[in-house]
Parts: C-alpha cells; structure tokens; sequence
C-alpha cells in the first residue's frame, strides 16, 4: 500500500490525471495534498545543491512518506534538465532578439543607401561626361574668337554646334546637376580647388579670379569642384 | 554591442574601415571619398580645415596647411628627417624643449601627433556618422 500511495503522489506532482481527482477524494487526498509542499521543498534544497547524485531519502526527511527512490531521483534529474533548458532557451532567444536587430540595422542601411545609390549611379555617369563638357566648351571658345573670319556656312554650323552644347546643359540640369560659381565669388575650398594664386590688382585676395575648369554640384553634394585661380595676398606679392 | 574598425594612418592619405559580416566596409568621409588626405589647414578666420577641403585649399595658404606630418612622429628637429622637411615643407617646423620636431601655425606650436590626430577626429567621426546611422 505505501508502494502504491508513493507511486500515486509521485505522479500526481508532474501530471495532473483527470481521474486522480477521484481516487483522492475517496481516500488518499489528504496524504497526497500534504505531500507537494515538502516535496517540492526537497526538489528545490536538491537543485539548490545542484549534486547530481541527490539521496532521494536524507536524513532529514527520512520521516516523511512517499520519498520514491527512482522516481524522485529522475524528477530531480528532469527538474535539473528543464532548468538548463530553460537557460539555454533564454540565451537563444537573447541571441535571436541580438540579431534581430543587427538585421534591422542592415535593414535600414540597406534602404537608405537605395536611395542615395540612384543619385550616386547619376553622378558617375555625370562625372565621366564631364571631362567631354569641358572639351566641347574649350572647342566653342576657340572657335569663337576666330569667329569672323570664318565663312558664312561656317558661323551656321558653330551656332548649330552652341545649341547641342546648350541642350548638353539641360539635360544635365534637369538631372539636378547645377554648375558651380566661380569667377569674382570669394574662394571657399568646399566647393573650389585652388590651382595657382596670382597677384591681381582688379580683386580682393581670396576671391576667384579664373576659371580653369567648372565646377558641378548635383543636389546639394559636390560631383567635382571648380579648378580656379585665386587672387594672392598682397603681402605674399 | 562592440564593432572591430580599422584604420590607416598614412603620411599622404587615411582610410577607415569597419568589419561587417565578416567583409571588411571602407567608410566613406563627408565628401563622400574613400580616403582622407591627411591635411590639415588652418584658414585666416580661424576655420580648421581636414582632408580633401584642406587640401583644395593648400595653394591659397600653403604656410598654414600641413601635411606628411607623420614623417616628423617620433623625430628629433636636429634628426635628418626634421631638418629635410624644414628645409622643403612650406609651413614651420620648430624644435622643441625636449628636441622634438614641432609644427607652427599661426602663431601656435603642435605635436605632430596632435597634428595626426585632428584627422583621427575626422575618421572616427565619419565612422561613428556610418555606424549610427
């Protein structure tokens, strides 16, 4: 009988059968409701020991009944699992809440630099057009001053040639590239890169006095600055 | 969470870079390059200049804009290293109590690696700009 009851109340602390509630109320319910607390009290003295060979019958609780032998001893082993279980549940799941965030992070970046990689994609292509720019401009001002000596189909043809260069700009323009001011403005490195410096009696120092080659923005970052050259202090002359 | 950032001091350029999955990202800088020069300029209103903007404007103010300022770390102002960039450098280099290779600038004298460290500045914000956002 005492086997018997040990068996019950040892089942009775993990799983909770529907029918235990009427084989307790007829005659072990008392006995069997007494047993929990110290049982769970033993389990808890166990784990806080945390000895893996834990004597299911100490001394000091070798009065009390229904103390199984193997039984107790694989509740206490499976209480010891559950509680590295649930160590290792709440590291993994720090882990998981860890990279979960340093996804977002990627996420986010990831996002934003689509967006600027558009205007970034523009730029090269811009960049590399600019040099062309530049030559065809070079090519107008020469032309220019030789101009009047030139024949009457000539003039018909460089005008023609003036116009592509104009509808060059505005396409550029209309993909937010915005030449930079140069001549006469005050030299600011952010947006012009100093080639040579000359003494000028015609500006201030500081200020750019010739453009060697122009300078463009896209937006409001710098796609090249403008090459210049700047009016010398007067007392470096 | 710590991030593994490396960086290179060069004499001429600078570059900052973080581990991210295992592949090394370089960082780009304010204006958007992948390296800094490692120039420092001092302007007249009293603005500090750093990298790729120091350096648009060395020609304009060329006795108060330093770089290569890496060669003079760890250097006597009587070593042949000092008295070569004295000789070329077109900003000031003065010795110092302990004869140490110094830098002046408009009236103020520098530790070379005070120097390099006004762009250190530069990188570890352009990193810390990359990370945080």
């Amino acid at each position: 009988m005492a086997a018997d009851k040990t068996e019950k109340s040892s089942n009775r602390i993990p799983i909770h059968f529907v029918d235990d509630e009427d084989a307790g109320a007829s005659d072990e319910s008392p006995l069997a409701d007494d047993n929990d607390a110290p049982l769970e009290g033993a389990v808890d003295r166990a784990m806080s020991k945390s000895s893996p060979d834990f004597d299911p019958n100490p001394g000091l609780q070798a009065g009390e009944p229904a103390m199984g032998g193997p039984d107790f001893a694989e509740l206490v082993a499976c209480r010891a699992e559950l509680k590295r279980l649930e160590a290792a549940l709440a590291e993994a799941r720090e882990t998981a809440a860890r990279r979960q965030a340093d996804f977002e992070n990627y996420r986010k970046r990831i996002e934003r630099e689509r967006g600027e990689n558009h205007r970034q994609v523009v730029a090269d292509v811009a960049r590399k057009l600019l040099p062309v720019m530049d030559n065809l401009t070079r090519a107008l001002d020469a032309e220019r001053t030789l101009e009047s000596e030139e024949s009457k189909e000539f003039r018909h043809f460089l005008h023609g040639v003036e116009l592509i260069s104009k509808q060059l700009n505005e396409v550029l323009e209309s993909l937010g590239i915005q030449p930079i001011a140069a001549i006469g403005q005050p030299f600011d490195p952010h947006v012009h890169e100093a080639v040579v410096t000359e003494p000028s009696d015609e500006y201030e120092p500081d200020t750019v006095i010739e453009e060697i080659a122009r300078g463009y923005r896209i937006g409001d970052r710098l796609l090249r600055p403008s090459m210049v050259k700047v009016a010398a202090h007067k007392t470096q002359e | 969470m710590g991030k593994i950032i490396g960086i290179d001091l060069g004499t001429t350029n600078c570059c900052v870079a973080v581990l991210e999955g295992g592949t090394v990202q370089i960082v780009p800088n304010k204006e958007g390059g992948r390296t800094t020069p490692s120039v420092v300029g001092f302007t007249d209103k009293g603005e500090r200049l750093v990298g790729q903007i120091a350096k648009r404007q060395a020609v304009t103010n060329a006795s108060n804009t330093v770089y290569a300022v890496k060669r003079l770390i760890g250097r006597k102002f009587d070593s042949a290293e000092g008295q070569r960039m004295r000789e070329t450098a077109p900003f000031e280099i003065v010795d110092s109590q302990n004869g140490d290779a110094r830098v002046r600038v408009q009236g103020r004298v520098y530790s070379p690696p005070e120097l390099s460290g006004i762009v250190l500045q530069r990188l570890k914000a352009a990193a810390e700009d990359f990370l945080a956002a």
